[in-house]
């Protein structure tokens, strides 16, 4: 799905979080968004995923303009942070939940969770806890795997790789890498790793104070460009 | 286009020429009556007459007028404010051929018929006020008939039949005299015709939010349905999930099992103290010390709610039905009534007429506490973390936490305040009826309540999840 966002606009009191002219991320492109802190990478999220009211402009999402329709959601997959958990759930009842909600069955969910067991290294499934006891590496863990699960056409993930252990982002990166081969659903990541971004996504743009400053195609020196801006 | 013009003149014409034809028997009326009647007064014979018009002109609405469903659809798409959309409504729903014959004949009957012209005038409103009340009245129905109300049509009809029956002479009578007092110059009447119209108006205002909402969200939901994937549909777990998020919670669970069982010491001990006695004061007491019985439902629905606000963010951003989730929230609430009725049961042998309470006291709260908690609910926008909090701890804490129990527990103050007017005048068990009844009404409308609720839901979704983010 194709997601088109035009002259978007998000304020909170005086301050302008959100200013992007326009901005096109194609079917089954991988696009990580950089930025320092306060740059406005998660209220963007927060605005694709109509959890902030825009100030002006539209985002349309497969065609739809994400605040007039809820057909997106079907398609969309996402976890930005913490509050995308329910505390007093286990990781499988919390991934049932979700699944559930997208309407597959019991059985596909398992299959589908159980696919990830490497990722979760023997720390989450079966342990019996809830999630509000995990740890922050593995709640982010069961909050991505939610979103994996429903094998959307749009993912959307803020900081995947924060607080993950060097052997799981490694394991992240590479389950990224081939969801891109296996169903190219588009990618939306948010990431201050930017070794690690730049693995995973086709394009990167950079965001400060809300605009877009940076826009380019990932290829070898994109690294060396990021670094350079950002240390320099 | 040319068919549409020609029906369109044709029908002016008919309607003209109706309307030319009940203007002259109107103005003529009052001569005719004279001369066939000698002696009688046509204001009075009319106004006996009346009431049957009336009931004539409801059923007639009732059958031809058509409640304007693909005019709402139609204008639903468009950028409009849904105040205004109703107003247009209930302004169109007024231009019909039976407001036609009103206009035509009433108005040329009340010029040619009555000599003082402030008399006049006030009967013609307080006749204008009855018809517009018949409008209203079948706007109503066939508003809850496209909700999906069937049975209220030959419910209401059938009502209405043994009413009429049993009470025909009755109302007969005072519609009769209601029309002759003003005659006679009591403009109270008019006063009275006001203000019913104006509760009218109310009623009919907010069934047409109710049946735009509920169109608008079946042409959401419409829209959301064309291409999910696998056929996918929006729906919201079942009811153990809900239960799961409060009862895990050690500190929830204390807190509903405390409140649950400590008022039983005070309403067992204080209604065995007043067993021996029956006066109108001992019903208020009585009233009031049931209504501890069912306290702990209202801190259940503040819990209820108190748990999304920890992932508000993620139940926003999947494919959620919010009317399931509503429903299945009206559930976990609602399911401990009969428990604390139980509860409450032995009481009887103390005094039989306990039962009464208990079933009007339970009706009530499920049919109009529960959903007001809801409604609240909707409203909610701060932060509660049942996990995090420390219930019993409460030096150094804001009030913050508790507003959604000591909001949620405002409803249950209703019934004992409704009881004390009847029970005053040694009427208790009509009191009790009211309450029950109110309940019972509440139920039978609680798909338009759901609604109404869904849209508070998407009304304040962005404010409650910039609130529930800011506390988290």
């Amino acid at each position: 799905m194709q997601i088109d966002i035009e002259y978007l606009t998000k304020s909170y009191q005086s301050l302008q979080v959100i200013d992007i002219k326009a901005l096109s991320i194609p079917q089954g492109q991988a696009f990580g968004l950089v930025g320092n802190n306060g740059a406005g990478k998660t209220t963007l999220f927060r605005l694709i995923l109509d959890l902030v009211k825009t100030d002006s402009g539209s985002i349309i999402s497969g065609g739809v303009d994400v605040s007039e329709s809820e057909s997106w959601k079907f398609h969309t997959g996402s976890y930005l942070g913490e509050e995308f958990l329910i505390p007093f759930l286990t990781a499988e009842e919390y991934f049932h939940f979700i699944g559930r909600t997208y309407q597959l069955d019991d059985a596909t969910v398992e299959e589908r969770y159980r696919d990830y067991e490497s990722f979760f290294s023997g720390e989450v499934l079966g342990q019996q806890k809830f999630i509000r006891d995990f740890s922050t590496g593995n709640k982010r863990k069961i909050g991505i795997v939610a979103a994996l699960i429903v094998e959307p056409e749009v993912l959307i993930l803020d900081e995947p790789f924060a607080n993950l252990d060097p052997t799981s982002q490694q394991r992240l990166v590479d389950i990224l890498v081939n969801l891109k081969g296996d169903r190219s659903p588009t990618l939306l990541i948010s990431s201050h790793d930017l070794s690690n971004v730049t693995s995973v996504c086709d394009r990167i743009a950079v965001l400060e104070l809300g605009d877009i400053v940076m826009d380019v195609d990932t290829g070898a020196d994109t690294l060396d460009k990021l670094e350079s801006y950002f240390f320099n | 286009m040319a068919a549409a013009a020609r029906y369109s003149s044709t029908h002016s014409f008919f309607l003209g020429g109706f309307a030319v034809q009940l203007t002259t028997i109107g103005a003529f009326l009052p001569t005719i009556m004279r001369t066939v009647m000698p002696g009688a007064d046509p204001i009075q014979v009319i106004n006996a007459a009346l009431p049957f018009y009336f009931v004539f002109d409801f059923f007639i609405r009732l059958l031809l007028q058509k409640f304007p469903s693909v005019l709402l659809l139609a204008y639903l798409a468009l950028p409009l404010r849904r105040r205004f959309l109703v107003g247009y409504i209930l302004g169109k729903w007024h231009i019909d051929f039976l407001n036609l014959i009103f206009i035509s004949m009433f108005v040329a009957f009340a010029i040619s018929a009555f000599d003082e012209f402030g008399i006049g005038v006030s009967w013609l409103l307080l006749v204008l006020a009855v018809v517009l009340l018949n409008g209203l009245l079948v706007l109503n129905i066939k508003g809850l008939l496209q909700d999906g109300y069937r049975f209220l049509g030959p419910a209401g009809l059938s009502l209405l039949y043994c009413t009429g029956i049993l009470f025909s002479e009755l109302r007969w009578n005072f519609v009769s005299g209601m029309l002759d007092g003003l005659v006679s110059g009591e403009t109270l009447f008019l006063l009275m015709a006001v203000v019913v119209l104006a509760f009218a108006y109310a009623v009919s205002c907010w069934t047409l939010v109710g049946v735009t909402y509920r169109l608008s969200f079946a042409e959401r939901q419409r829209l959301s349905r064309i291409a999910p994937p696998g056929g996918a549909g929006e729906r919201w777990p079942e009811l153990a999930f809900e239960w799961r998020q409060m009862w895990r919670n050690k500190r929830v669970r204390t807190v509903i099992l405390i409140q649950s069982f400590m008022p039983m010491m005070i309403v067992y001990s204080q209604i065995i103290a007043l067993a021996s006695s029956s006066s109108p004061w001992s019903d208020i007491m009585l009233g009031g010390l049931l209504t501890l019985a069912f306290m702990p439902v209202f801190v259940l629905g503040g819990f209820s709610f108190a748990t999304e606000s920890s992932y508000f963010d993620r139940i926003s951003s999947i494919p959620v039905d919010w009317n399931k989730f509503l429903w299945q929230k009206f559930r976990i609430i609602s399911i401990w009534i009969p428990f604390f009725f139980l509860l409450y049961c032995p009481l009887i042998l103390v005094r039989s007429d306990i039962i009464y309470f208990l079933i009007s006291y339970a009706l009530f709260a499920i049919g109009v506490s529960t959903p007001m908690i809801l409604w609240r609910a909707t409203w909610s926008k701060t932060h509660f973390d049942i996990g995090g909090h420390s219930l019993f701890n409460y030096q150094g804490m804001s009030t913050a936490p508790f507003r959604i129990e000591i909001l949620g527990m405002v409803p249950i103050s209703f019934p004992p305040i409704l009881i004390i007017p009847f029970a005053l005048v040694g009427l208790t068990y009509i009191g009790l009826l009211v309450i029950g009844g109110c309940g019972l009404v509440s139920l039978a409308f609680y798909k338009r309540w759901l609604c109404l609720l869904q849209a508070g839901i998407a009304k304040r979704k962005y404010e409650r999840l910039e609130g529930f983010r800011q506390m988290g």
